[in-house]
């Protein structure tokens, strides 16, 4: 029963989170792009910037709904199927949770008040009112991320005959994977969604779209986002060196190093043979040392290998592959917001950008929510077989009832309906508030189209200098 | 019972109240609304789609704090609950993602609405239905032990004449709530159709739900699962006055928010009879309050957290509920 039951509950937590995360990431990172856009809009007196961010939001609106099904989804999927380990998370690292529960309530009450209330309120008191929904946004991200920090990083209580004692609750929020987690977490959850919404932009402009209303967008997503592609870089850099020194194992996990080495080589990709019980494949950088550096900040540092622990706790070594492809892609996202900002700053309004650096801003929006995917596999593969790191193995966190093969055949289909629905409903949407440019003014407007009853009509909405949510 | 336990008490009871209030607002005026548009009814539809827009997320998210509040207050009943819950809690919230589905495309393609409406209608209406296994399980009724585990006893749940009166409860309190609620927006507009159509389901809801209700109450006194209590007598005092004003309240030509209230009222009463009836136990008889409550130095940061948070949500959410509909929807241009 534990070893079924344990097999489902990570299918169906596993494919909750991978669907979930889509919609978290930019559930997290819209409101802060769409309060830029309503800042700028607002000091530039842009109609442009605001007809970007009632467009935004119209698209959060829609992930919204169907990122709060997965979302309560996966807090009760915590629930119901990881019971155990929720008892003892109960007792010790609850408090985030909680937390996060009331900021997700501020952002829900928040957009409420926005979308139904503010339509008639100055910019400023509009504004005012989007800020607490970024901030209750990004706190939730933060806050939840403290969590799965407490399960690489256990602190804050002791465990006396199997039971949590001793327990200091802000210890066990800000332990020592915190600082590094959430900084990662959120900064790649900012720019994958400056990433999708720069290559939103840059696929109108690959089809033709001359309008400055796409250029902006295009050069408000990558001026914001390429800074942040450095930044992810640091912070990803910064989670490898917490790893080297608290999670060894994961870090030789996700690095494919079998022996323990000094002075270690930097390997991309490669697979584990069984046969020869080595990696093999991959492609060694001819940079000496240079995953001690990476990992220590010295070049002839000893790195354990995975050798040094026994072989019931190795987390599966695809976690390597899955890791250097997320790290590759953080690269290519370097590359090419940089290529197409550097021209941008300099140029200001007048940078027209080519196809090549079109292409290659279109291709950076789907990549980096692979990128997304990829770490959180490449995370959460990496620490098993443990639940809680070296307390609670996920076989003794699962549920006992019977009954879950039923729950996945249901869900599973669920899930890919969801996705489903998710598209349909943002195409749909687009279609009925379509972009046109006023011939009078060469303004870029949005023109609501109602199809209902076999008589398609167009009405025009106003320019909508203000007013950002209009039905 | 310490002060400590007696706030995590009052917080746990009180969430869960407040997501049965919103939950029913919510649900019973989707099918409210899917009622009135196959009438062709269509300022009641209006208004209760008008009245669900800004307020599902806010419902949806009492329904996570709640349960944040049983796992964080009493982990020491998270285990029983969570292996013997799984298929209940998994059919409510497969109804609740079909739901948000139909929702979501609503959203989208107004002109698709009588298929769309019919599902997040029924679907939303239908959510707490299986949830009610929480409160029967709580009384040691539909469950089983196998193994030296507790587990769902599904036929023994499905059998109990209990689960059905609370279910029943459950369905009909929805359309008492969101009824009544409707039928302010519906009189505050000058819609008189529409106030019609809300006051008649509100009736009925209330009517039938009060009767799930005394049907449930017999029948835990008939098993002795009533704890007695100095405090059940002056609730269910509160709850049958309640009861009865909203009735008179519902029949009267303007009612605006009143019934709405009254209902509360009668609802919480009941609600906080219910709880202090199946004292000292959490999970009859295998979990009591003290057992399942956590330990003082969270109990200690977990109290003050959910209490200021919720002296300071809750006047936000009954303005959004009560009053952001009417300023929504007395723009000009809607």
């Amino acid at each position: 029963m534990v070893a079924r039951n344990l097999a489902w509950a990570r299918v169906l937590t596993g494919t909750t989170l991978g669907f979930h995360i889509i919609f978290a990431t930019l559930g997290v990172g819209m409101p802060l792009f769409i309060l830029i856009a309503m800042v700028l809009a607002a000091r530039r007196d842009d109609p442009d910037l605001a007809l970007l961010a009632r467009r935004w939001i119209r698209a959060l609106v829609i992930l919204v709904v169907t990122g709060a099904a997965s979302g309560t989804l996966i807090g009760l999927d915590l629930y119901l199927f990881w019971p155990r380990f929720m008892a003892v998370a109960g007792r010790v690292i609850i408090l985030p949770l909680v937390l996060e529960g009331f900021a997700f309530l501020v952002e829900a009450a928040f957009l409420a008040l926005y979308l139904y209330g503010g339509a008639h309120l100055s910019r400023g008191k509009q504004i005012a009112l989007w800020v607490p929904v970024t901030v209750g946004a990004g706190a939730s991200g933060y806050l939840i991320t403290t969590m799965n920090a407490f399960m690489n990083a256990p602190a804050g209580f002791v465990l006396r005959a199997g039971r949590p004692a001793d327990v200091h609750p802000w210890a066990a929020l800000f332990n020592l994977a915190t600082p590094t987690e959430t900084a990662h977490v959120l900064v790649t959850a900012y720019l994958t969604t400056g990433a999708i919404l720069a290559a939103t932009a840059a696929v109108s402009l690959l089809r033709g779209a001359r309008h400055a209303y796409f250029r902006k967008a295009a050069s408000l997503a990558v001026s914001v986002t390429a800074p942040l592609a450095l930044a992810a870089i640091y912070t990803g850099d910064q989670a490898g060196k917490f790893l080297a020194l608290h999670q060894p194992e994961k870090l030789a996990a996700l690095e494919g190093l079998l022996q323990t080495t000094r002075a270690a080589p930097e390997v991309l990709f490669g697979w584990f043979s069984a046969r020869s019980g080595q990696m093999v494949g991959g492609l060694r950088l001819p940079l000496p040392g240079l995953l001690s550096y990476l990992a220590t900040g010295r070049f002839h540092a000893t790195i354990l290998g995975l050798h040094a622990f026994p072989r019931s706790t190795w987390p599966p070594l695809v976690v390597h592959d899955l890791f250097d492809a997320m790290v590759g892609i953080g690269f290519y996202l370097v590359g090419a917001l940089f290529w197409y900002a550097i021209p941008l700053w300099r140029q200001g309004g007048s940078h027209r950008p080519g196809r090549l650096r079109l292409w290659l801003l279109a291709l950076s929006g789907p990549l980096a929510m692979l990128a997304i995917e990829l770490g959180w596999i490449a995370a959460e593969e990496g620490r098993q077989p443990w639940l809680i790191y070296g307390l609670m193995a996920d076989r003794q966190g699962v549920t006992t009832a019977p009954g879950l093969p039923l729950v996945g055949a249901v869900y599973l289909p669920l899930y890919v309906a969801l996705v489903v629905v998710t598209i349909v409903a943002l195409r749909a949407t687009f279609r009925r508030h379509r972009l046109r440019i006023d011939p009078a003014s060469d303004e870029m407007a949005e023109v609501y189209t109602d199809a209902r009853a076999g008589s398609p009509q167009s009405q025009p909405l106003a320019p909508g200098r203000w007013g950002w949510w209009q039905r | 019972m310490s002060g400590i336990q007696g706030y995590a008490l009052v917080i746990t009871g009180g969430l869960f109240a407040l997501y049965t209030v919103t939950a029913g607002v919510d649900f019973g005026a989707g099918l409210l609304g899917l009622a009135a548009f196959l009438r062709r009814n269509a300022a009641a539809a209006r208004i209760a789609e008008e009245v669900i827009a800004p307020v599902w997320e806010v419902t949806n998210v009492f329904l996570i704090i709640f349960t944040l509040a049983l796992v964080s207050l009493f982990p020491g009943a998270t285990g029983e609950f969570g292996d013997v819950l799984l298929l209940p809690v998994a059919t409510g919230l497969l109804f609740l993602v079909v739901r948000y589905m139909a929702f979501g495309l609503r959203e989208a393609f107004p002109a698709s609405h009588r298929v769309l409406a019919a599902v997040h209608g029924i679907a939303g209406w239908l959510v707490p239905a299986p949830l009610m296994a929480f409160l029967v399980v709580s009384e040691g009724i539909g469950m089983k032990r196998a193994a030296g585990l507790l587990q769902l006893d599904g036929g023994r749940l499905l059998a109990s004449p209990l689960t059905w009166a609370l279910v029943v409860a459950a369905l009909a309190g929805e359309l008492a709530l969101g009824g009544s609620l409707l039928l302010g927006f519906a009189v505050s507009r000058g819609e008189p159709a529409a106030a019609a159509c809300f006051r008649r389901w509100a009736l009925t809801g209330l009517a039938i739900s009060a009767g799930g209700g005394a049907a449930a109450t017999w029948l835990l006194a008939r098993s002795g699962l009533i704890q007695p209590s100095p405090w059940l007598a002056p609730l269910a005092l509160l709850a049958l006055v309640a009861l009865a004003v909203s009735v008179w309240l519902l029949t009267v030509a303007r009612p605006r928010r009143r019934p709405f209230v009254t209902i509360l009222i009668a609802y919480g009463a009941g609600l906080a009879a219910f709880g202090i009836s199946h004292l000292p136990y959490l999970f009859r008889p295998v979990i009591t309050v003290a057992q399942a409550l956590n330990d003082p130095p969270m109990l200690a940061v977990l109290v003050p957290t959910f209490g200021f948070a919720l002296v300071g949500a809750v006047p936000l959410v009954a303005w959004i509920y009560l009053y952001l509909p009417d300023r929504q929807f007395s723009r000009p241009e809607s």
